[in-house]
């Protein structure tokens, strides 16, 4: 059945409620009005008010709320309404959240999976456009996954909601409704820290996730079109854990390796998967390691401006090229 | 060798002084323990004293200044200063040569460490890269060392003309299509002339060639080396590889030999129950010949030419199993017929399989004569350690030129192409050509005797 990102999420959270009563969502307008971006549109009526519940605008007590549920066994689903809002909840997410099995040595879980709509690309400007993956990856305790494709996204959620650590799930809202996937119906699962080879290359590898994953699958087909370069690119899929053997596998078969996100430069995933290649591969190098990402900058609001600052298409084109005549 | 002046420890909680005054200035001679600079700290006034006697090379501290202990004060110089050589650009060492470079777009190469300051904000001199000298990826690195390659080899096709990975593919499946090194004059200036540059040869590196694969065909019967033939094999490239051969031939009348050998072979077979040859004579005229050229009776030991007293004639002899060169000792104290008798002896022996390790041994020159049909002549590869060779050419009836009673005539005569290859390291043309001269004028008078 083809269905859109969002849709894959929506049924996740179906499936997922349906399969084991202690899921349950949590969040700003979740339940009334299912979600700014009606994510969590019929859940309200499928599950009732016990099971989708409507809170203040306030994203520690959400957070809160829901390590407390699901150090009692339950599996909360909380909805952070923009995940650029999901720096209130900063203290209980690295404090508590990705603690609290270490605090108890090991007696204690906290199963509860943050969602997030990410990401930039239309025009949401400085508060509404962040991907704040990179302020979670460092951070033991925490898994983060950023699905790219419809199919991910619904088995990704459903390995969150089934995994006994505290989950950021951040989905980029720019592919809510721009992609659309014939997906299996029914369950079935993605696991967590499994990247994923989306084409196949010899020549230079691509290593992205989230809302870089599609345009950078373009740019390699328009490159390998004009070109004849053999391009493979990998879709991290997780965050933290990282698919070290994915990672060292592509930079190794192709020797070159362009690293591509949405996320700022600086700080980003781009620079730990660098480093683990510059470690661990550094005799399979033909040229230097790449990053393309946002610009060491705040979003922007003005759309030639957005589309300055971000990664795009073409950009990622031109890096190819760049890194191919290396 | 500089030796520093620093600022000395005065007492446990002294921590700094002061410069009151410099006792010497630049480029005065001190001695050991003369009084350099007065310093002045919160507890006492002192003089620092010269740690090595030599010339004051430079001094940093500036009068009134308040160093810490352990700073730089002077720099002595003990040993008369070599003129400085002069210094590598600083730029060299600099990072950033490389995106100064035309292609601004190019991703950064390699980050080289700038040239650290050091303590006193001198730049510490480290060893400039060769400039333009290329740099190569570590998988190419990797690549090339894996596969024994030389990179300078290799075009490489990548920005700046850097080899790729690509390069080294290609340059692997296609291994005697060797890519020569691109030397890249550069771009001239816009408005000057070209320089004009020569257009660079290709350079094939040595261990370059690799014969092709051999392919099984219907009907090839492969025949491994034996242990003779690899020894042989052996030789053989060793003795082209290391000694630079020249070859020379002389025309030889044989006519006299020939002449003497129909009139003695009958009588000769009924004696000696064996057949009279050539190769006996040539063997007397060559011994006799090394007598007066004893240089070519040599061998080349290491470094060192050994003129050798004995004279050891090695006779090439075919056998089943490949050559073998039994050797006639002492061939300059023998008689033509007793060289004959032993030639005899050694050749059954050899066919026979019956030679021994010390017949072989001690040769200290050859004479090769490999038969005489469809040999005019030929040149031989020499003997090691030895540094000539002689090989006989076929003996034919040629007309030629003589002069007789003053006039020239044409004459059927029998003409031989006698051949000496010589190590060229240790004989000069001139004794080879007369020491060749020599053997074939010895043979033209045929004065043998049985």
């Amino acid at each position: 059945m083809e269905v859109t990102y969002l849709k894959a999420i929506n049924e996740a959270l179906h499936e997922e409620m349906g399969r084991d009563e202690n899921v349950f969502v949590m969040g700003e307008d979740v339940a009334e009005l299912g979600g700014a971006f009606k994510v969590t549109e019929g859940l309200l009526d499928a599950f009732g008010p016990d099971r989708v519940i409507d809170t203040p605008i306030s994203e520690s007590l959400i957070v809160g709320a829901g390590i407390g549920a699901a150090m009692l066994g339950m599996r909360p689903v909380v909805e952070m309404q923009f995940a650029d809002f999901i720096s209130c909840a900063f203290d209980q997410i690295v404090n508590m959240a990705a603690t609290l099995r270490f605090r108890h040595g090991g007696r204690a879980c906290c199963p509860l999976v943050i969602r997030g709509p990410s990401g930039a690309g239309i025009h949401g400007a400085i508060f509404h456009s962040q991907n704040p993956e990179a302020w979670f990856t460092r951070v033991p305790g925490l898994k983060v996954v950023a699905p790219a494709t419809p199919y991910d996204a619904k088995g990704l959620l459903k390995s969150a909601i089934r995994d006994d650590d505290p989950v950021l799930y951040f989905e980029h809202k720019r592919l809510y409704r721009s992609l659309k996937e014939d997906i299996p119906e029914g369950d079935f699962t993605v696991p967590i820290g499994v990247a994923e080879v989306r084409h196949e290359g010899r020549d230079l590898s691509i290593i992205t996730y989230g809302g870089t994953v599609g345009q950078s699958l373009d740019a390699a087909r328009i490159v390998e079109k004009a070109d004849g370069v053999s391009i493979e690119v990998v879709d991290l899929r997780t965050l933290l854990p990282l698919d070290r053997e994915a990672i060292l596998a592509t930079a190794k078969k192709t020797g070159k390796v362009l690293i591509v996100h949405e996320d700022r430069l600086t700080g980003g995933i781009g620079g730990e998967v660098a480093a683990l290649i510059a470690e661990h591969a550094f005799e399979y190098l033909d040229g230097p390691i790449m990053r393309l990402a946002m610009w060491d900058t705040h979003n922007a609001f003005s759309p030639p401006l957005e589309e300055a600052i971000l990664p795009n298409t073409n950009k990622i084109v031109e890096a190819i090229k760049r890194l191919a005549s290396y | 060798m500089a030796v520093e002046v620093v600022m000395p420890q005065m007492g446990e909680s002294v921590v700094e002084g002061t410069i009151t005054g410099w006792l010497v200035k630049e480029g005065d001679q001190v001695a050991e323990d003369q009084p350099l600079v007065a310093i002045s700290t919160d507890k006492v006034d002192t003089e620092i004293p010269s740690p090595a006697a030599g010339v004051i090379a430079r001094i940093v501290a500036k009068e009134g200044e308040t160093l810490p202990i352990g700073a730089l004060l002077a720099v002595i110089e003990t040993a008369p200063a070599k003129p400085a050589a002069p210094a590598a650009p600083v730029e060299a060492a600099q990072p950033g040569v490389e995106e100064r470079a035309p292609q601004a777009a190019a991703p950064p190469g390699p980050a080289v460490a700038p040239a650290a300051p050091g303590g006193d904000g001198r730049a510490v001199p480290r060893p400039a890269p060769e400039p333009g000298a290329p740099r190569y990826s570590p998988l190419v690195a990797r690549m090339a060392a894996e596969h024994g390659i030389d990179l300078s080899r290799i075009r490489g096709t990548g920005l700046g003309g850097r080899v790729t990975k690509r390069d080294v593919l290609k340059y692997l499946e296609s291994p005697r299509e060797a890519a020569a090194p691109v030397a890249r004059p550069p771009a001239p200036a816009p408005g000057r002339p070209a320089p004009v540059v020569p257009i660079p040869a290709e350079r094939i590196a040595p261990g370059a060639f690799r014969a092709p694969v051999y392919e099984p065909r219907q009907g090839d019967v492969v025949e491994p080396f034996s242990r003779r033939r690899k020894i042989i094999a052996e030789h053989m490239v060793y003795s082209k590889t290391h000694a630079p051969h020249v070859g020379t031939v002389a025309q030889v009348d044989m006519t006299r030999v020939v002449r003497f050998r129909e009139a003695h072979k009958d009588a000769f077979r009924q004696r000696e129950g064996f057949n009279l040859t050539i190769l006996p004579m040539v063997v007397v005229a060559t011994a006799r010949a090394l007598r007066e050229f004893p240089r070519m009776n040599a061998s080349v030991a290491g470094d060192s030419l050994v003129v050798r007293k004995e004279i050891n004639i090695g006779v090439a002899v075919d056998t089943e199993e490949g050559l073998l060169v039994p050797v006639i000792r002492g061939a300059d104290q023998k008689s033509l017929l007793g060289i004959a008798r032993e030639i005899d002896v050694l050749a059954r022996k050899a066919a026979a399989r019956q030679i021994t390790a010390d017949e072989l041994a001690g040769g200290s020159f050859t004479v090769s004569n490999p038969g005489r049909e469809g040999n005019l002549f030929g040149l031989a590869i020499i003997n090691q350690p030895q540094v000539g060779i002689l090989r006989m050419g076929e003996i034919k009836k040629t007309p030629v030129v003589i002069e007789v009673d003053g006039s020239d005539v044409i004459a059927i005569r029998h003409i031989m192409y006698l051949a000496l290859s010589y190590d060229h390291r240790v004989i000069d043309g001139v004794l080879g050509n007369r020491f060749l001269y020599r053997v074939a004028r010895i043979l033209e008078a045929g004065e043998f005797a049985l």
